[in-house]
């Protein structure tokens, strides 16, 4: 029975590490994930037999213990990242998608045209100097009109989602709001709400 | 020769978390080819394009699992009418 312990964080680390190795290692050879098979059999102290080659790559690279390796490897056969046993392991679709999932992550740059409005905290606009170029004067209408299509495409209610459009427009109506935005402001305004 | 016809719906899931929810900007938005869409349990994100394959990969082993069992059923009305 293995006794490593590993906090959450690096058990979700060293799952990533291990499955983007087995990525790496089937696109060296140009394969495809049902058609290579790893080896990451560690030898028994009673038998003359080495550790498996790919066992032998990852501990290089990983600086992980044997033991930690071996965790690592039941971990992702119990979650089907990997199928098969540890002398003769596959990745699975879902390992696969894991470890695409984690490298293009590292390349990920917000899409500042998409509609992901996530609003954490207040919004104070006390003593607070907005801007005065013309540049984010656009954006910021940009991201209101972009808010007011996500309001009117979502499933809230229609009393809902006439709520959340009042309280944006006595937002977009508030002096110090108008007084930075200005005219651009005007236009949405009226294409939204008229008048 | 009977014909099958049968459709089934797979969700998608986070390849982390196994969560069925998604970060989208409405109902109904469609991802991109290549997009990385973000978990709304844990926050991690998801490859759109690779998280689809494997759900393809489980309706398809459904689906074919459906056949295998229709076409045994079937073999077995039919050699029943030969005994």
């Amino acid at each position: 029975m293995n006794t490593v312990n590993f906090t959450l964080e690096e058990k979700e680390k060293y799952i990533d590490k291990l499955l983007l190795f087995f990525k790496e290692e089937i696109e060296n050879v140009g394969s495809k994930i049902d058609q290579i098979w790893f080896n990451f059999h560690t030898k028994c102290a009673s038998w003359d037999e080495e550790d498996g080659e790919d066992f032998i790559k990852f501990k290089e690279i990983s600086s992980l213990s044997n033991a930690e390796i071996n965790k690592i490897i039941n971990i992702c056969i119990s979650n089907e990242y990997l199928s098969g046993r540890p002398h003769r392991l596959q990745l699975t679709r879902q390992g696969y998608a894991r470890a695409n999932s984690v490298e293009k992550a590292k390349l990920y740059k917000p899409n500042e045209s998409n509609a992901n409005f996530n609003f954490h905290g207040t919004v104070n606009l006390n003593n607070s100097q907005i801007g005065n170029n013309n540049q984010l004067q656009i954006h910021i209408v940009n991201d209101l009109e972009n808010l007011l299509k996500y309001i009117e495409n979502s499933s809230a209610t229609t009393d809902e989602k006439k709520e959340a459009k009042n309280l944006l427009l006595a937002f977009m109506k508030h002096p110090l709001i108008t007084n930075t935005v200005g005219k651009v402001l005007d236009l949405l305004i009226k294409s939204h709400f008229g008048g | 020769m009977k014909k099958m016809d049968k459709t089934t719906s797979i969700n998608l899931e986070c390849v982390f978390c196994n969560s069925l929810e998604f970060e989208l900007p409405y109902e109904g938005y469609v991802p991109y080819e290549g997009e990385m869409i973000k978990c709304s349990n844990c926050g991690k994100l998801n490859d759109y394009s690779s998280i689809k394959e494997v759900a393809i990969e489980a309706g398809t082993k459904e689906l074919t699992q459906y056949a295998h069992a229709e076409i045994e059923k079937e073999l077995k009305k039919m050699l029943k009418k030969f005994k």
